[in-house]
């Protein structure tokens, strides 16, 4: 039962970690993995930008 | 004679351009200018082409070739 | 040693093999794609030499610093800012010419300017060479020859930018102008500072709005600059210093001018480049074939089928494997959680749920990893430019220009860059038009479901299924973008202007990063969305109004489904696990698969042992093979993966249009497949 409950909250935490950072990488106008030069999604852009 | 009518491997002297100013601009800093020599690489039977400039080869469409003036050299 | 660090700014032409140097020197890892004008944004990367930090930034790709596009104004604004320290300017030596135009405007801004002569390999593989001496002399600014590509010259560079950093312009200039004898007072002096000396009345003008401009704005720096773009009528500097100037504006200098930079840049390439006429005609050969004039499009269309055929056939070969391995997976993770004791709906949880989901979409990586695969090769080999001008004719009929065909390119591979990638569009119309129809690109995560259910069901006609997919999707494209046309009065203004670059063999430090970022991509996306949508799908399957429950049946699931059932049943698709299967599609395309797997309960939808098990669970409910084409049309044609959308969205500005996009791409794919289904019953019958 102990297993069940560990590995149960590993996968339930993985999932809300998963939720989260989509959330935010949408949040910031990112949808992809953003490696893409030509892509002109916004993970490239400046720093001081973003502020 | 316009530029359209250019025979595939033909090189042709620009006479002048009748554009909307932002095209011709493009053009002109592309090295394309009155007196400038182009090579017809290839052409399509409606006008649109790919032409060579100082070395360098474009692809224009026909409502391009169509209002440039040229002469054959 | 620098307290401050210094900032380079890579200019050039698009094409150039400006990313690559920057690449090189960054050790960054951005794509480098072989078709001009995509980049729009800045990149920045960070680098030592010796003791100090430089910090570099790539600029988009132009062919001059006029205002009359995005780009062009954006690198403008940033070159003239304080930021840049030393421009590099990037130039590819094998096509001079072209290039130093941009090289004058450069140096005419008054910063410490680099020359870069990329591309020196190709260069002496064709015979030409270039005097490096007289360059400079002539230019007044350092020539550095490198090749981006065999990383040689890299250090030089550097090293020339950090010794050139401080150093003004305006140290003496060798060079002589063919020009006519100058009376101008000060032609001694310009020849000596300026490598772009203008005739006697074009520098009689700027020396008249110096003085004004001086005059009003004591303040304005490099004054020279500022005079030739008020002389040139930029708008955006005579929006800044609003002075009238129309009485020394008396005709159209703009033209005069860089008819005359170019004069100037012919003296140059006449002294400096050696064995012009040495060229290497091969990309003239090729082109020949390629873009013939009715053969090209049929090549077009062959070369598209060869990429499919390669991903279909090698890919499935390498997907055994993953197939073999996803098995001993299952069974491991299996024994594993029995011996940890584990309970039973854990272990349903993870093998019917995540392992059928996420397994299931990773055996698909083969295929995906092939078709990037030679599709970096198109890309980079520079065909794909090619294909705007082979696509011109169709295009212009449909109301877009051939350039419009990029973006549709690139939606083979992903909706969520090709949407992007409209923005090279100048004209807002023709972009909406273009975002509408790249949908309808059938894009790779459309892939598995095609090679599943093509195979379940086509046998050895699969390959032939599943590429109809693809040329249905572009027939789509071109019909919608037809329909629009005929409702549209406006008349078509497009002009096809790209530059077709050389034919090249592609390199293969491109194309591993095009094809790694993409596997990382499909592979983030499988640990991701597709792993939380398996979950969802698991818990809805075996949860019902009474707990939990093994009969789906009862589900939550079912029940959702069974609503919509309805109206999926003209289009054969009314089963309640395909409607399932098809919403949760929504999430990422792959997951209409990865769905199918755990609604179907089948551990390995994939092997050939679950495919058997899926296709007699499928056919005892009466679904056979033209109920799967019917859903594989409805997947190539229904809205999007979400992030396609939310990029619609971003594009587009309005939530009205993306919904109203969306709309339309449903009601297109349910009527295209209830066409299909219903004819297609009616001939069978």
């Amino acid at each position: 039962m102990a297993a069940t409950i560990v590995i149960a909250g590993g996968i339930a935490a993985y999932c809300v970690w998963i939720l989260r950072k989509k959330y935010k990488d949408a949040k910031s106008g990112k949808f992809c993995s953003c490696g893409c030069q030509d892509c002109p999604s916004k993970c490239h852009e400046f720093s001081e930008k973003r502020k | 004679m316009k530029l359209y009518e250019g025979q595939k491997g033909s090189t042709l002297q620009v006479l002048s351009m009748d554009l909307p100013l932002q095209t011709e601009r493009r053009l002109e800093v592309l090295g394309m200018l009155e007196g400038t020599r182009i090579t017809v690489v290839n052409r399509k039977k409606k006008g649109a082409m790919i032409i060579k400039i100082r070395g360098t080869r474009f692809a224009v469409g026909e409502n391009i070739t169509e209002h440039i003036e040229v002469e054959e050299v | 040693m620098s307290t401050k660090e210094l900032t380079i700014g890579f200019v050039g032409n698009p094409n150039c093999g400006k990313t690559t140097l920057f690449n090189a020197y960054t050790g960054a890892n951005l794509k480098v794609a072989n078709w001009p004008g995509v980049t729009v944004e800045k990149k920045e990367g960070a680098m030592r030499f010796h003791d100090d930090t430089y910090k570099l930034v790539d600029l988009p790709g132009t062919y001059s610093l006029t205002s009359y596009t995005m780009e062009e104004t954006v690198t403008r604004q940033y070159i003239l800012s304080e930021d840049v320290d030393v421009i590099v300017d990037v130039a590819d030596a094998s096509a001079l010419e072209r290039n130093l135009y941009l090289t004058l405007q450069l140096i005419e801004l008054g910063k410490p300017v680099v020359l870069a002569l990329n591309m020196m390999d190709i260069v002496q593989e064709r015979g030409m060479e270039i005097d490096l001496h007289r360059l400079p002399e002539m230019l007044g600014i350092p020539c550095v020859p490198v090749s981006a590509r065999r990383k040689t010259g890299l250090e030089i560079l550097i090293h020339t930018v950090a010794h050139h950093k401080d150093k003004a312009q305006g140290e003496k200039i060798i060079h002589h102008h063919d020009l006519e004898e100058s009376r101008h007072k000060d032609v001694e002096e310009h020849h000596k500072r300026y490598a772009m000396v203008y005739t006697d009345d074009v520098e009689d003008k700027i020396d008249e709005i110096a003085v004004r401009l001086k005059a009003a704005y004591p303040a304005v720096g490099n004054l020279r600059w500022h005079a030739i773009k008020i002389l040139e009528n930029d708008q955006e500097i005579k929006k800044k210093y609003p002075l009238d100037f129309s009485d020394i504006l008396d005709r159209d200098y703009e033209k005069e001018i860089i008819n005359q930079k170019f004069g100037f840049i012919e003296e140059v390439i006449a002294e400096c480049v050696v064995n012009r006429s040495r060229r290497m005609e091969s990309t003239d050969r090729t082109d020949r074939l390629m873009t013939h004039p009715v053969l090209g499009l049929p090549i077009f269309l062959l070369i598209m089928a060869g990429v499919f055929f390669l991903t279909f056939t090698v890919g499935d070969w390498l997907k055994g494997y993953f197939e073999i391995a996803l098995e001993w997976m299952t069974e491991a993770v299996t024994e594993g959680l029995v011996l940890a004791g584990a309970g039973e709906m854990l272990i349903s949880l993870i093998t019917d749920g995540i392992i059928a989901g996420v397994g299931g979409i990773l055996t698909f990586l083969p295929n995906i990893f092939i078709l990037f695969l030679a599709l970096a090769f198109l890309e980079d080999s520079g065909y794909m430019a090619r294909v705007a001008y082979v696509m011109d004719g169709i295009m212009g009929k449909i109301g877009l220009s051939g350039r419009a065909f990029l973006p549709m390119l690139l939606g083979f591979g992903c909706t969520v860059p090709a949407v992007m990638a409209s923005r090279v569009l100048e004209n807002r119309r023709d972009r909406m038009k273009t975002i509408l129809i790249t949908p309808f690109m059938s894009c790779s995560a459309r892939l598995p479901v095609y090679v599943l259910f093509s195979e379940l069901f086509f046998a050895d006609k699969a390959m032939l299924a599943a590429f109809s997919m693809y040329v249905l999707g572009l027939a789509m494209a071109i019909l919608s973008a037809y329909v629009i046309k005929l409702t549209d009065k406006q008349k078509n203004s497009n002009m096809l202007l790209i530059e077709l670059p050389e034919y090249k063999t592609p390199n293969a430090h491109t194309i591993r990063i095009y094809v790694w970022e993409k596997v990382k991509d499909y592979l983030s996306k499988a640990g991701t969305t597709i792993f939380v949508a398996s979950i969802v799908m698991w818990v809805i399957m075996n949860l019902g109004m009474h707990g939990f429950t093994t009969d789906m049946d009862q589900s939550f699931g079912a029940a959702i489904g069974k609503v919509l059932t309805p109206v999926f049943a003209p289009i054969g698709l009314g089963y309640w696990q395909i409607v399932l299967a098809l919403i949760s599609g929504v999430a990422a395309k792959e997951v209409v698969v990865s769905s199918c797997s755990v609604l179907f309960g089948i551990g390995n939808v994939t092997t050939s042992a679950g495919m058997g098990n899926l296709s007699a669970l499928l056919e005892s409910m009466g679904f056979g093979a033209l109920n799967a084409y019917a859903l594989m049309v409805f997947c190539l044609l229904y809205v999007p993966c979400m992030a396609a959308v939310a990029t619609i969205k971003k594009e587009t500005g309005s939530w009205k249009w993306t919904a109203a996009m969306a709309a339309f791409q449903i009601l297109t794919a349910w009527l295209a497949a209830f066409l299909i289904f219903q004819i297609g019953s009616g001939i069978m019958r």
